[in-house]
């Protein structure tokens, strides 16, 4: 598995740059995974976003549908988008610290 | 022009031609514009150095089963030694009953005349690579069968079919090239033998899996192993699906001002319902639609909260007899145990295809199956619901998953409904049986690792996007029309729309995409507010 | 019995003992999972659109009727026109049909031969300078061997020049149209040679009948007679064999769509194909060389998840 540095960050990443073990994750961590996505700075916003997917991953051990994310966090696609520029599945959720989801999704 | 030289079969073998091919972004298939050209399209991922060390790309550059590399070469004689195990029981009727019929008449009866070549949309896609054609895969496993497998003469052998050397460089570009063809099976098609070279993709990749246990992760570790461990390849619980399924319920409720409610575990219905579980995670509207239109009909139907029993998917049927026959038997033995008449399956090609006509030989005719596409049209013409085909009048095509259409002949049930209720339905060309793959087939359309999504987007995929364009072209070619490409298949539109957003098409062209229970529930005269609502798609 | 009658009848037998042991082992190979193409053509009132009886809502509650006129008359544009080749690789045809047109003819006027023995229309009892039927079959071979060279030279052309065909063609290949293109060639210059030929021809079937003596043939008319014995001996170790196993490719696979219904005959089959035993050797599987079939399909996963997400 590849190796991502960043600062005084070192994690193991599968081949799209999510997290290989996704208990490692912490905030610092989040911000060495969001560089990678072309984002510099962790607003409110994003925190908000990335709360969310992580308790519903604690409790389920998935991604939630990203419909529920828009309607849990009160922003609309649009505006998860403009958060994280690949979009919630391959941007947010690789920031929180969540597996590549898998399946027909 | 100095023509490149092309690669020739024995090559697969050569370890000092590296990559065997180089594929990349062409224009061989020409789009029109705004998608002209290339230099605006994403190139070839880069494949990062410790990528490269790890796993072998010498195939074409491109890594959808990422092999790793043998570490020493017992290793590596061991693997082939292996391979040549695998082969042999690959053509014995205790291992390989299942297909060891129409092998042995593909293996022994092609005449190489090359007619098949036409018809494969990757091979044109990637401006006639040699190693893409339908003839080359299967020419290998030819060429290995006569030498390992079949009894005679070796040099009778040599003469009929050519000598090829046998080496890990070629069983690892092997794999790989087992998954560079979605199994559409156009060019079984257009052979007037009847050969078959689709099936050579899919015995290869059994032999590889069953014997050396080596699959795309996306399709055995994460797909059916998933399935089978957690209830979903998704990775759904039953506790998740039925959570998210109660907030699709809320959630389309309130803002369409009809009931929306989903059911679990009924006992006595008629039917048991099984979705592609993705439906629910990436296309919720599907799923509600369902059950709006089938709440709509009076039919008794019933989700089931069982492992398994929520997710119709089958990836088996690409890689692996036995994942296949287990998914499949706990289907039936959940429909069983719930005392339906039968299992509806969803919007799901493979799934349709699998449980529907596969399975079925496997375990009998007594669960009966009902796809999608008879039981929207039963629904739609039984008179019980009133329509206003008005309400869809926007452009609609209708794309054909190979599944249900050119491998089970189900072809006119779902036009006979658009023709109805999309007053704007016109056909791909060409459309039925003879249909483009949308090039996500196969699996391929839940594989992205390393940089095999720009494979499926600038090679598998091109020709179904020139048909969705070609399609719309009398249209207003900008967004302010919206289009819609209506494709039943849950894997089908995983791959159109993950095409759509490669090239920017919803934001350059307008082009949306979704299922056809959509399109008929937006139809519906009870229904105050849009179904189809294109600003949230 | 002379050596012309020997290697005749040995190509002969081992044709026919060939061909027939290979049709049965594949007849009876298993029944293998449903693999059909569409369209298939005996749906009835669907083939031409590629549709099947799965389109019937409740398609089992319905009779399930075979159109089997419907694949006949595919089947015999599959033969006699060569559609497939037509539609899907037209330049190709143009070598094809003569080369396949000329084997039709060739065998026809062989048959009728064997007809005209059986029937007493020989050159001992017909005068062959006057009656319609050997001009007849005089005519049929004059075309088969100019057709067949045609044919030949086509493909042979193409297969040399057309690296498409080249890069996937072996030694066989270029053997087996020389083999057949010089069929026809003395074939030709037989009919060329000899005023006679079509008399020569029933001369040597009827001498090979009876066991008698041969009559008087010309050399060409020996090569000739060598040459097919030849093919009929090497035939069936080619894949030429198509000419008959085309017949299960689409029958048995393209157009196989039989349901499992209990009480089948494909029912009884499979019963018996779920019980043999397994060897695959992927720790997935859990063969152990014992377990059949349907104990593995139908049992957990013999391996653990090894790490969720």
């Amino acid at each position: 598995m590849p190796v991502f540095e960043w600062n005084e960050i070192k994690i193991e990443v599968d081949e799209d740059g999510f997290m290989a073990n996704p208990d490692e994750w912490n905030e610092r961590v989040a911000l060495a995974l969001a560089s990678t996505e072309g984002i510099t700075e962790l607003t409110a916003d994003h925190w908000k976003v990335i709360n969310y997917l992580r308790d519903y991953y604690k409790q389920y051990g998935i991604a939630p549908m990203i419909r529920k994310l828009c309607k849990e966090t009160g922003f609309t696609l649009k505006q998860i988008y403009d958060l994280f520029p690949s979009g919630p599945a391959k941007g947010a959720c690789k920031v929180a610290g969540l597996a590549k989801p898998t399946g027909c999704v | 022009m100095a023509e490149k030289r092309k690669v020739r079969i024995s090559d697969i073998s050569n370890p000092n031609i590296y990559p065997l091919a180089e594929v990349g972004p062409n224009n061989t298939i020409e789009l029109p514009p705004p998608y002209d050209k290339l230099e605006n399209l994403p190139g070839f991922k880069k494949l990062s150095e410790s990528a490269r060390q790890a796993v072998d790309d010498s195939l074409d550059g491109v890594v959808a089963v990422g092999v790793p590399k043998p570490k020493t070469p017992e290793e590596e004689q061991e693997l082939v030694e292996k391979f040549i195990s695998g082969l042999i029981k690959l053509f014995s009727k205790e291992n390989n009953w299942t297909f060891l019929q129409p092998l042995l008449l593909t293996m022994e009866h092609c005449a190489k005349c090359q007619t098949c070549a036409e018809e494969c949309p990757i091979f044109e896609a990637s401006g006639y690579e040699e190693i893409y054609r339908p003839t080359y895969r299967a020419e290998v496993l030819r060429r290995l069968y006569f030498k390992y497998v079949k009894p005679g003469s070796p040099l009778l052998k040599k003469f009929q079919v050519g000598d090829i050397e046998l080496n890990w460089t070629l069983i690892s570009r092997l794999i790989e090239l087992s998954y560079r063809c979605t199994i559409c099976r156009r060019c079984a098609q257009a052979c007037p033998i009847g050969i078959d070279n689709g099936l050579i993709t899919h015995e290869l990749r059994k032999l590889f899996s069953q014997e050396l246990g080596i699959a795309a992760k996306e399709l055995h570790e994460k797909g059916t192993v998933q399935q089978l461990l957690v209830g979903s390849s998704t990775g759904m619980t039953p506790e998740v699906v039925k959570d998210n399924v109660s907030f699709i319920d809320e959630d389309l409720s309130e803002r369409l001002g009809i009931k929306v409610e989903s059911k679990w575990d009924v006992p006595n219905a008629d039917y048991l319902l099984i979705h592609n579980a993705g439906e629910f995670l990436s296309w919720p509207e599907n799923p509600a639609a369902f059950a709006i239109l089938l709440d709509a009909a009076g039919i008794k139907w019933t989700y089931s909260s069982e492992l398994v029993g929520y997710d119709g998917v089958n990836y088996g049927v690409w890689y692996d007899d036995f994942q296949l026959a287990r998914v499949a038997q706990k289907h039936f033995e959940i429909a069983k145990k719930l005392g339906v008449k039968g299992i509806i399956m969803g919007e799901c090609g493979h799934e349709s295809k699998s449980m529907g006509i596969i399975a079925e030989r496997i375990f009998g005719n007594e669960i009966k199956t009902i796809n999608a596409m008879t039981l929207v049209e039963q629904i739609v013409f039984s008179g019980k619901i009133k329509f206003d085909p008005e309400r869809n009048n926007f452009p609609v095509t209708l794309h054909d998953p190979c599944n249900i259409v050119r491998l089970m002949g189900i072809v006119e049930p779902q036009r006979r409904v658009l023709r109805y209720l999309a007053p704007k339905f016109r056909e791909m060309e060409p459309h039925g049986v003879e249909n483009y793959c949308c090039g996500g087939g196969s699996g391929f359309a839940v594989m992205t690792p390393y940089n095999f999504l720009d494979w499926r987007m600038h090679i598998s995929g091109r020709k179904k996007f020139k048909q969705i364009l070609d399609a719309f072209k009398d249209e207003p070619p900008g967004p302010e029309v919206p289009k819609y490409v209506c494709a039943p298949c849950s894997n089908c539109k995983g791959q159109i729309r993950d095409i759509l957003d490669y090239y920017g098409a919803k934001e350059k062209s307008g082009i949306y995409y979704g299922g056809l229970v959509e399109l008929v529930v937006n139809a519906m005269v009870d229904l105050k507010e849009p179904f189809i609502d294109f600003s949230m798609m | 019995m002379e050596f012309l009658h020997f290697a005749f009848y040995f190509g002969l037998v081992i044709f026919l003992i060939l061909v027939i042991s290979k049709a049965i082992k594949i007849a009876t190979a298993p029944v293998h999972l449903r693999w059909e193409l569409y369209p298939v053509a005996h749906e009835k009132g669907k083939a031409h659109y590629g549709g099947s009886y799965l389109e019937e809502f409740e398609w089992w509650t319905k009779p399930l009727k075979k159109d089997l006129l419907g694949e006949l008359w595919t089947m015999f544009q599959e033969i006699v026109l060569l559609k497939g080749v037509w539609e899907h690789n037209r330049s190709l045809w143009f070598g094809s049909a003569p080369f396949h047109y000329a084997l039709y003819l060739y065998i026809a006027s062989t048959l009728l031969i064997f007809l005209g023995l059986i029937f007493g229309v020989t050159p001992d009892n017909v005068d062959f300078q006057t009656s319609w039927f050997p001009q007849f079959l005089n005519i049929l071979l004059w075309l088969a061997s100019i057709l067949g060279i045609i044919g030949a030279i086509v493909l042979l052309f193409k297969r040399i020049f057309d690296e498409n065909l080249r890069l996937y063609s072996n030694p066989s290949h270029y053997f087996n149209i020389l083999l057949i293109g010089m069929l026809y060639v003395t074939s030709l210059v037989w009919l060329l040679n000899s005023e006679n030929a079509i008399g020569e021809f029933f001369g040597f079937y009827k001498s090979a009948f009876t066991f008698s003596s041969l009559p008087e043939i010309p050399v060409i008319g020996y090569i000739h007679l060598y040459l097919l014995s030849f093919f009929l001996f090497y035939l069936p170790f080619t894949h030429m064999t198509h000419f008959f196993m085309k017949y299960f490719t689409y029958h048995k696979v393209r157009w196989d769509d039989e349901p499992n219904f209990p009480n089948s005959k494909i029912r009884k089959r499979l019963m018996e194909q779920l019980n043999f035993p397994v060897q695959w050797s992927a720790p997935h599987i859990g063969a152990d060389g014992r377990k059949t079939w349907v104990v593995i399909a139908t049992s957990p996963l013999p391996i653990k998840e090894n790490k969720n997400g």
